[in-house]
């Protein structure tokens, strides 16, 4: 319950996550050496996993830039800290673009030619437009997300709605790139914002787990006003994940087209099937309902289990979008689950909140009291309550 | 590039009220604007004129009853022609009001009390200009009731996954919810008009207040009930758009099914319903001389949203190219082909330009405070929108899989003048509305401007803490 | 007026001017022991009902309207598709549940405020046409920009001129007696 500088609160964690990644990177590294065409693929994994987290920090945190809400304060160096991760992704990117053939059946000129659909992508789907594509998004990203937390004092509506832009345009050729393209016939729509909303719930749903973490170290913790706004964006964010899941599942369900529903269908089978339901019951229905209560949403810690859920959700996604897809064409990679595939996610994982930790080192309070004398000013002014309850 | 502070109150309620009111003031203001002592010729000119327009609705829907849907231009392969156009359209419109009344409200925007009655208003009387289209193209439009689940003596049910019966189900939803929501928050204001008002006017308004009084536990009710409406109203109007989007997507024409469709149609919608309230609110905030609580920060916070809107519909326009080529079937190719430099081309082109082009100037503040470029603009906009419906409705059906799915479509006198009829009958339900009802929630605006206080020549010992 | 009744069977209603003198006055009548208690105002007014002891409960109607709705046709749907008429829609399962679920969104939401609407006028018991605060003159302005507190005549500590001093050392601006 001690106060003190970041730093020093800091000192521990900070210690302990380092050891975590190192040994954790070690064992990566081994698997790497020892079975390259597993690590490539668990690496595709692990790296959407945390790139979903700290692009959805980011985002979020271009929304607080644009609405300026109350409960953006309260959490902003976190997600400024989340979303100063952006180029530590960008870099975790070269991996998997040392591995393509691994990994994306595209690579496989012999695959591609054997179908008028995939011919029709051959020149699109290639290594050297895939790359240029996704260095070009992430090193946007990264400078967008530099300048955007440069200053914490500020607002930045102009430069926020720019990250947003670019966000938007960059999550939806990248999710054709790095995840549809798995199955170079598939083709949906609304894919990116299938990603994008699902980037939304985990990125603030890891940054709440942080604040009840920090709230418990560092004074002051999260506000119960404060708590249950938060509550109410993670929210509105999963209701959103829900809609474009939904939406996007329902209307290939009705039309039935085989290049699109044969995705569903491989989802639909076996382990996967189970998923699915997972996916419905603890991604969406869980969390709904749990935050419709305010006994929920006004307790930080309370909030955090619902935010552990969806981000714990999250990883599940990531796996059902790229596992079922895995080793689709003769010659790729074997299908199935290898023990990379636990371990690669945990080790960038490691990497990240060691390096959100450390970036957060540097902030001058980890939780900032939201603004008090605002809230008192409009409270003090003539005439009744002038704020909604 | 703009930066601001960020430990400084950005929304503090008073300044989206000018000119000093109090909540007398307000209350007067609000008031005597909507039921002025006498009738203004100019309202009178303007109802007369939209009446007649409202006769024209009526022969052309009596002719349809007569001949049905023949009169109108539609043939096989095009069989939904302007009529399913605006219906979107109007539908579309029809959402700006419920979002700003309910998405502003849950997100505590204080600007929205200035607009929202005047917005929610616009929303019922869209939606029911909308809600007539589906029936009217229904073939037999008299069987229209058959699409609710009755126990018929056929002992059949309607098709649940048919779109057109997720129409009944959200349009109906849609206008009853949007009711409900406008009437819980107009019933205080009809207890003030009652309480203004004298004799048959009084009893009038008196009915409609329904007794409300001001009791603090009524007004407890009344707001959670308010808070819970706002909360159920606001995925309710997302999906009825995203029901009005499976109308199209859940088929397989190129062109319509794009999963996309449902953010895309919501987005859209949104767009061309803040153009429409601010094609209404500009003028009328001026023949109601609100300006002082209807003001240049309004505007520009609703102009803002257009924006965000906008650049999501821009999104969708992008993807709909860009995945029309990706997905490599041969018939999304040659729509992408039409749209950018074939047949289609000159209106996507239109469509993009209106919708798209007029968006970007909302980037700049100068624009969105200045009355006329925005007036303009969301003129602009509201065509430009009816146009993309009209591609998106006639262009798909008129490409089609097959060369002998081709067609073309040519609206016809009865086609336009539906439409034109269902613009001036909407227009005249709103003129009834300002005459008749409060255009703005006074007893919301009270909320954000300081109370009235009365003359007392010697203080009293007034305060909790002094003991009798 | 006085002479026409006598006085025990008046309420007395405090007019205040500002949300805050109302409520502070509320809880000045609540400390003291007054029960049978009454607010007016032009507005919602934050803390007023609570502070008469009073709080809502109709988000639980929402709840309940909402899961009656949604439930409700979700069954109907699977019974008269699935079971009183099979209908094969392209192949697919007869209960298809994807689709049955958008009809089921909108009952859910037509069912909830439906619930939310009628209960916020059922607990209120409007409509209420008249009532005995309307005979006050001054109460026209309870729904333009005047606030008031009835103390209740049947309020069992209740004293015509006690209560009177009492209404008027909180603040009020006038007493007026209110005809039962």
């Amino acid at each position: 319950m001690s106060g003190g500088t970041p730093a020093r609160v800091l000192r521990g964690p900070l210690r302990a996550g380092l050891v975590a990644a190192a040994v954790l990177a070690i064992a990566t590294a081994v698997g790497a050496v020892l079975a390259p065409s597993a690590f490539f693929n668990a690496w595709l994994m692990a790296w959407l996993l945390w790139l979903g987290v700290a692009l959805g920090g980011l985002a979020i945190l271009c929304v607080h830039h644009l609405v300026h809400g109350r409960w953006g304060r309260s959490v902003r160096p976190l997600l400024e800290a989340v979303a100063r991760t952006t180029p530590l992704l960008a870099v975790a990117f070269v991996p998997l673009a040392l591995g393509l053939a691994h990994v994306y059946p595209w690579t496989d000129d012999a695959f591609m030619a054997s179908d008028p659909l995939r011919v029709h992508k051959a020149a699109y789907l290639a290594a050297t437009p895939f790359l240029l594509r996704s260095a070009a998004a992430l090193v946007l990203w990264s400078v967008l997300a530099w300048l955007l937390t440069r200053d914490p004092s500020r607002l930045r509506p102009g430069l926020a709605a720019a990250t947003l832009i670019a966000y938007f345009l960059g999550i939806t050729t990248g999710g054709v790139d790095w995840v549809l393209s798995l199955e170079p016939s598939m083709s949906t729509s609304a894919f990116g914002l299938a990603l994008a909303t699902g980037h939304g719930a985990a990125g603030l749903a890891f940054v709440l787990v942080l604040a009840a973490w920090l709230g418990r170290r560092a004074r002051p913790p999260v506000e119960a006003d404060r708590a249950h706004d938060l509550g109410n964006v993670l929210l509105a964010a999963v209701m959103l994940w829900a809609y474009i899941a939904f939406t996007q599942m329902l209307l290939v369900w009705a039309a039935d087209i085989p290049r699109q529903s044969g995705w569903y269908l491989e989802r639909s089978e076996g382990l996967w099937n189970g998923v699915s339901w997972a996916l419905i019951a603890l991604h969406f229905a869980a969390p709904f309902l749990l935050l419709l209560f305010r006994v929920v949403k006004r307790r930080p810690a309370r909030l955090a289990g619902v935010a552990a859920l969806v981000l714990v959700l999250h990883a599940v996604e990531v796996a059902w979008f790229v596992l079922p897809s895995r080793g689709r064409w003769a010659g790729g990679p074997a299908p199935g689950f290898t023990w990379l595939d636990a371990v690669a996610p945990l080790a960038l994982g490691a990497v990240f909140v060691t390096a959100v930790l450390a970036s957060l080192r540097r902030a001058p309070e980890l939780l900032p009291r939201t603004v008090v004398a605002a809230e008192l000013d409009a409270a003090s002014l003539p005439g009744p309550e002038v704020t909604r309850g | 590039m703009s930066a601001a502070r960020d430990d400084l109150p950005r929304d503090d309620d008073a300044r989206w009220v000018r000119g000093g009111h109090d909540m007398g003031s307000v209350t007067d203001l609000v008031a005597g604007a909507v039921a002025p002592a006498r009738t203004r010729k100019s309202w009178l000119l303007m109802l007369l004129v939209t009446f007649a327009g409202v006769g024209v609705l009526f022969v052309s829907v009596l002719w349809l009853f007569s001949e049905y849907v023949g009169i109108w231009g539609i043939e096989i392969p095009v069989a939904w022609g302007i009529a399913i156009a605006s219906f979107v359209w109007w539908i579309g419109i029809g959402h700006a009001g419920t979002l700003i009344s309910a998405v502003l409200l849950l997100a505590k925007q204080p600007w929205r009390r200035s607009i929202n009655r005047f917005a929610e208003a616009m929303t019922l009387f869209a939606v029911a200009c909308a809600g007539l289209y589906p029936i009217l193209h229904l073939g037999r439009p008299e069987h229209f009731y058959w699409l609710v689940p009755y126990p018929s003596t056929y002992g059949a049910w309607p098709q649940f996954g048919s779109p057109l019966v997720w129409d009944l189900f959200a349009i109906s939803t849609y206008l009853t919810v949007s009711l409900l929501f406008w009437y819980l928050g107009l019933i205080p204001d009809l207890a003030t008009m009652r309480d203004r008002a004298t004799g048959l006017k009084a009893k009038v308004y008196g009915v409609f207040a329904l007794g409300w009084r001001g009791d603090a536990r009524h007004w407890a009710r009344h707001q959670r009930g308010y808070l819970m409406l706002g909360g159920l109203a606001t995925p309710l109007v997302v999906s009825v758009h995203t029901v009005v989007s499976f109308d199209f997507a859940v088929a397989q024409l190129p062109g319509w099914h794009m999963t996309m469709f449902p953010p895309y149609f919501v987005a859209g919608a949104i767009y061309s319903g803040f153009a429409m309230v601010l094609t209404l609110v500009i003028p009328a905030r001026r023949w109601l001389r609100l300006t002082d609580v209807i003001t240049d920060d309004h505007l520009d916070a609703a102009a803002k949203l257009m924006l965000a809107s906008g650049l999501i519909v821009a999104y969708g326009y992008a993807s709909e190219i860009f995945f029309g080529w990706y997905s490599g079937d041969p018939s999304e190719l040659s729509l992408v082909h039409s749209h950018l430099a074939g047949h289609s081309a000159p209106l996507f082109w239109t469509v993009v330009t209106l919708n798209v082009g007029s968006a970007m100037f909302l980037w700049s503040r100068r624009v969105r405070r200045s009355v006329v470029p925005l007036f303009v603009l969301t003129l602009l906009i509201n065509v430009g929108m009816w146009l993309e419906r009209y591609l998106i409705v006639i262009g798909s059906l008129e490409h089609g899989f097959l060369p002998s799915t081709k067609g073309e479509y040519t609206a016809t006198f009865w086609d336009w003048s539906t439409f034109l009829g269902t613009l001036a009958f909407f227009g005249f339900l709103m003129l009834l509305f300002v005459r008749f009802v409060p255009a703005v929630a006074m007893a919301e605006l009270r909320e954000m401007v300081p109370p009235r206080r009365a003359l007392r020549p010697p203080p009293p010992p007034a305060g909790p803490e002094v003991t009798p | 007026m006085t002479e026409r009744v006598a006085a025990e069977s008046y309420d007395l209603m405090a007019e205040f001017d500002t949300g805050e003198a109302v409520v502070a006055a509320a809880r000045g009548v609540r400390e003291r022991g007054y029960v049978a208690l009454d607010a007016y105002s032009p507005l919602h007014v934050e803390g007023l009902a609570e502070a008469l002891g009073f709080r809502s409960r109709i988000p639980v109607v929402t709840f309940l309207g909402g899961l009656f709705g949604g439930l409700g046709i979700l069954t109907f749907q699977i019974w008269a598709q699935a079971i009183d008429w099979t209908l094969n829609v392209g192949g697919r399962h007869a209960s298809a549940i994807p689709a049955f679920l958008v009809p089921t969104f909108e009952l859910t939401i037509l069912g909830a405020a439906l619930g939310t609407f009628f209960a916020v006028l059922w607990r209120s018991h409007l409509p209420e046409p008249w009532h005995p605060v309307f005979e006050v003159p001054a109460f026209a302005r309870a729904s333009q920009d005047r606030f008031f507190l009835v103390v209740r005549a049947d309020d069992p500590g209740f004293h015509p001129a006690e209560t009177r001093a009492l209404l008027v050392t909180l603040g009020a601006l006038e007493v007026h007696d209110v005809p039962r």
